[in-house]
């Protein structure tokens, strides 16, 4: 459990804009601006935030989807940061990503077939029948019948169209797994099942889970350890239990507060009211000192010059902001 | 508070679809009602029908492919299903007013933020324009900028004056749905109905935006029908909510009572469903939302309840009074009374 798996260090990605007369000028989105990571093996490490924090991209980023502009990644040990081709290829296997719109994710003129036995063709050398018999445990991996080899995506529902993803994710026996918000396109009865069953697999097969999600109800029933993001940065990370019982950073207080709940128990959890004015800043247009600052009740002058530096405020707990040096 | 006139009352309203492979019976008998000053939640999972139900109250449901097998819509007192195209519109127009789901294409790409308000304020109320105002020679009301300008500050956009002059494009999706809810105030509506409004947005800005609904319920003494799937914001806002499955209420009661206390299988299923703070267990409802085209007989909702008895295979359950004000369609309580 406590082996680490996955290193990040002042990892980032930007994105870069031409503007001006004949794009001359170029502009620069940070995307993803120096996180630091450590997943350590057989956890769940979610990363939270708003659309636009960056949450996605550095999940992807981290399993080399996206090519990192600076910065290092160990995985089991050996820096996969620059790695090309074949070598990335060796690592791909054991990463694998469940995508956040099911729709979109699966392919409408592939059978099921075809869908999850697209790894296995690229990565293992499977006569048809075998990869037809793998395709099928994989299925009932998932908790799908096996009649469903040869449907078509648009004949499943939401829910079964997301364990097929599953299904594709498992089907060369990952290590790491990045769920990029799997249950955000699905109804509340169906997300309790999904998320079961990626609790099971993940006991069952000793994965390793990325929980990209905005929703903090989920995160705190399915993660470990949690990390709080905006516009591209990290704002604190902590195990999940300590950061619900002491959220530390202004903007996990604000969206700890702003959760929907439904009972008066859930109440005693979350921190007292704290309404933001304002929205995210475009990421073009990032405030200088610290991200947070134009959204900030608490900022001080030196919020809006310096950038905050990193501070532990107790066992695993991080927090990155003036407030707690 | 005493006693509260009903504004609206749906009874027994039945839509179907006309599709390829037959018809499609969505909406299988909704009775719902809304007070005066109530915000009534409507909350159910995708395509339980509860958009549909919104649009069959504004009329603007296709048809075809809809169509409107049986029941009614009491509204101050006059059946909308019963009126004449015009005449409907004339009621809606005035007395109901509607924030729709998806800030995003909801507002015309090519008219700036005032040009739109500016429309709707001019027209509002009223049945058709002269031919000169047509042609945009004549402006009736030149104060429409002033007035959008100020229907923006009430929605506490900031700077309304410079937003007048933007597109949609320029704006996020919390400040697009801040023009919308203007939009919805332009009148003073009788009814207000919302489809989702803030399950586009991030949950800070939904914070906001609930605040704001809130705020303008309690100042304009509206009557609200908020539709949502997320019962944490039904709890936030409803005075009342109502469950739908498929096609039919399955159980109505006051908010509070509702989520402590569900009755209905459905209901304690999906509340069960919601990941909760206090790290309780969570489940999910096996199966999936039934077919429209070949419906369950009896309970739409028998195949997937945990509860099923032999009676719901065969009978449609009823809305039956169970105290409290609250109803609830199933057998376990059409039969035994109250448990």
């Amino acid at each position: 459990m406590n082996q680490l798996l996955m290193k990040t260090e002042g990892l980032c990605k930007y994105f870069f804009r031409d503007s001006g007369f004949l794009g001359r000028e170029q502009k620069v989105i940070k995307a993803v601006d120096t996180a630091d990571l450590e997943v350590k093996h057989g956890e769940t490490l979610a990363l939270v935030g708003e659309s636009g924090s960056g949450k996605t991209t550095l999940g992807k980023t981290m399993i080399r989807i996206y090519k990192p502009t600076k910065g290092k990644i160990w995985f089991e040990g050996d820096e996969i940061c620059a790695v090309e081709g074949d070598r990335l290829r060796h690592y791909r296997r054991y990463m694998q990503m469940v995508f956040q719109d099911p729709t979109s994710a699966l392919n409408p003129r592939k059978t099921v077939l075809d869908i999850i036995s697209l790894p296995l063709r690229i990565y293992q050398d499977l006569s048809r029948a075998e990869r037809r018999q793998r395709v099928k445990e994989l299925l009932e991996m998932v908790e799908l019948p096996g009649d469903f080899l040869y449907r078509y995506p648009h004949a499943l529902s939401g829910g079964e169209k997301q364990r097929v993803g599953i299904a594709r994710a498992l089907a060369l026996n990952p290590k790491l797994i990045v769920l990029d918000e799997p249950t955000s396109a699905l109804d509340v009865s169906v997300q309790a099942k999904i998320l079961a069953l990626l609790q099971r697999l993940r006991r069952e097969f000793q994965l390793t889970y990325i929980y990209i999600s905005h929703d903090l109800s989920v995160v705190k029933n399915t993660s470990d350890r949690t990390v709080v993001m905006y516009l591209g940065q990290i704002m604190e990370s902590a195990l999940t239990d300590d950061l619900f019982k002491s959220p530390l950073h202004p903007y996990t207080r604000a969206l700890l507060s702003a959760i929907p709940i439904i009972s008066a128990e859930e109440q005693e959890v979350i921190p007292e009211e704290i309404t933001l004015v304002g929205e995210i800043p475009s990421p073009l247009e990032v405030p200088p000192g610290c991200n947070f600052v134009s959204r900030c009740q608490e900022k001080m002058p030196i919020c809006e010059t310096d950038e905050p530096p990193l501070t532990k405020v107790g066992n695993d707990h991080y927090v990155w902001c003036h407030r707690y040096l | 508070m005493g006693v509260r006139n009903t504004i609206l009352n749906i009874e027994g309203l039945k839509v179907h679809f006309d599709t390829l492979d037959g018809t499609s019976r969505v909406l299988d008998g909704v009775e719902l009602s809304v007070r005066e000053g109530e915000v009534v939640g409507l909350v159910g999972e995708t395509g339980c029908g509860k958009s549909i139900t919104a649009k069959t109250i504004l009329r603007s449901l296709p048809m075809p492919p809809g169509r409107i097998i049986e029941g009614e819509i009491l509204f101050l007192g006059d059946n909308l299903l019963e009126l004449s195209r015009e005449e409907g519109h004339q009621v809606m127009s005035k007395k109901m007013s509607y924030i729709p789901q998806d800030p995003m294409t909801s507002l015309n790409p090519v008219f700036s933020v005032g040009e739109e308000m500016g429309d709707l304020i001019r027209w509002h109320g009223r049945r058709r324009l002269g031919p000169l105002e047509l042609m945009g020679l004549r402006r009736r009301h030149d104060n429409s900028i002033a007035k959008a300008v100020e229907l923006l500050d009430r929605v506490k956009i900031p700077a309304p004056r410079e937003i007048i002059g933007r597109y949609p494009v320029e704006l996020s999706g919390g400040m697009r749905q801040r023009v919308l809810i203007a939009m919805a105030l332009i009148g003073y509506s009788s009814l207000l109905i919302a489809d989702e409004p803030t399950t586009a947005l991030d949950v800070t800005i939904q914070k906001g935006i609930l605040e704001l609904i809130e705020e303008k319920v309690k100042e304009e003494e509206l009557s609200v029908l908020y539709i949502t799937h997320n019962l944490g914001v039904a709890r936030r806002l409803c005075d009342r909510i109502y469950v739908m499955y498929a096609g039919t209420i399955a159980e109505t009661a006051k908010t509070q009572d509702l989520l402590d206390n569900p009755k209905h299988p459905y209901t304690s299923g999906l509340i069960s469903s919601i990941p909760k703070l206090t790290g309780d267990e969570f489940k999910g409802i096996d199966g999936r939302i039934p077919d429209y085209i070949d419906p369950p007989s009896g309970c739409r909702f028998h195949p997937r309840c945990p509860e099923v008895m032999e009676i719901c295979e065969q009978e449609k359950p009823e809305l039956v009074k169970v105290g409290g004000g609250r109803l609830v369609a199933c057998h376990l309580f059409s039969t035994g009374g109250e448990s």
